[in-house]
């Protein structure tokens, strides 16, 4: 047997890869005088993995989290302060619109905080000063919910605030 | 360390609701996450609207905890819920609506333990009447909510006779005697007209595209 006969060869007729042989195992054609050579194709480079977060959104992501921590801690420890220098400034007279004008300040505050977090998760999956925020957060809503049932469940003062009509 | 069961009972209604309403949004679709946040943002905001209420009416002068200021803080939490995620909008709004009856039943009857709210429906006593009630405005809700496919029919149907119930009982309360009509009612009578101007313009209304 030649050397010729021992490569591979492609039919000419039906297209199936024969390795000997003058003739197609499949449909018995010839082999042709030049037989086609197998085409190997050639190796595909790894595809490039798209980079995750881009600056501009890692920078617009990093400026929402400090927005809403701002607002998650910044915002009641101003009311705070605003409510202590009220109520040296006014003696307590004004202290009933006071405490109402710092405390939706804070209430609101907090809520922001957690909607800019909320936000960067769902759009900025990625930013990791995100994530951490979210842990963070989830952590002290924990901590609340421990140390509001503990409260609600002792304090007799909710009782009378129901008793006054609240509900 | 004594338990207060009043607490226990209130707290169990509001997480009876939040379970209900993580349910129904993820048997209508919605992804894990947007289940997820949504649910820790209406904590947020359930508590702290109630809060705020009371001390807005009072001047600051008083603290406690309000179911209205808490239904309207769960409301506002789940609007910009669905703001933020667009993901099947109206089956998120949904099913937080259809849920919210399920947390005021089960929260009178802790007032029906304490005590408090008190007044008489035909010689029975008005909490466990109005925790029927609303349970029974839940369970209908849900029912329409799972036959339906245009979810918001089911948080419409539960909005319109929650107000009407919360409005009409309000009557056989003792907080109403000698009163033609109280806070309360012309709080509930608000948020219905502002329901009700939701329904009517919803097609004009920015909602988010599904």
């Amino acid at each position: 047997m030649s050397d010729l006969n021992k490569q591979d060869w492609v039919c000419g007729k039906c297209g199936t890869l024969n390795s000997e042989g003058n003739f197609c195992c499949e449909c018995g054609e010839p082999k042709p005088a030049t037989p086609a050579v197998p085409v190997v194709p050639a190796p595909q480079a790894a595809p490039k993995e798209a980079p995750k977060e881009s600056e501009e959104d890692k920078k617009n992501a990093n400026l929402l989290c400090i927005f809403s921590l701002l607002c998650m801690f910044a915002a009641p420890g101003i009311a705070g302060i605003v409510m202590k220098v009220a109520e040296v400034i006014f003696y307590g007279g004004l202290e009933g619109i006071v405490t109402t004008i710092c405390g939706t300040f804070a209430g609101f505050g907090w809520i922001a905080g957690i909607v800019l977090m909320i936000m960067v998760r769902v759009k900025y999956k990625d930013n990791t000063f995100g994530k951490v925020l979210m842990w963070l957060y989830i952590a002290l809503a924990i901590i609340a919910v421990i140390i509001g049932m503990i409260v609600l469940f002792t304090v007799i003062a909710c009782l009378n605030e129901c008793n006054r009509g609240m509900w | 360390m004594h338990i207060q069961l009043y607490g226990v009972i209130v707290l169990s209604g509001v997480a009876l609701g939040f379970v209900s309403a993580c349910v129904l949004s993820h048997l209508s679709g919605l992804k894990k996450q947007t289940v997820f946040f949504t649910a820790f943002l209406n904590i947020f905001c359930t508590l702290m609207l109630s809060i705020l209420s009371v001390i807005i009416f009072s001047g600051g002068r008083e603290y406690g905890l309000s179911g209205l200021g808490g239904a309207f803080g769960l409301m506002l939490g789940t609007l910009v819920s669905s703001y933020i995620h667009g993901d099947h909008p109206r089956e998120l709004v949904s099913s937080w609506i259809v849920s919210a009856p399920l947390m005021y039943g089960v929260s009178k009857l802790a007032c029906f333990h304490a005590g408090c709210c008190s007044g008489e429906f035909f010689s029975l006593p008005i909490q466990p009447v109005v925790s029927v009630t609303f349970i029974a405005i839940y369970i209908i809700s849900v029912i329409v909510f799972i036959k339906s496919k245009d979810k918001m029919k089911a948080a419409y149907l539960a909005m319109i006779i929650s107000f009407i119930a919360r409005a009409g009982l309000d009557f056989f309360h003792d907080s109403h005697a000698g009163k033609i009509i109280t806070r309360e009612q012309i709080l509930v009578i608000i948020a219905g007209g502002i329901a009700l101007g939701i329904y009517i313009f919803r097609s004009k209304l920015p909602l988010p595209k599904t």
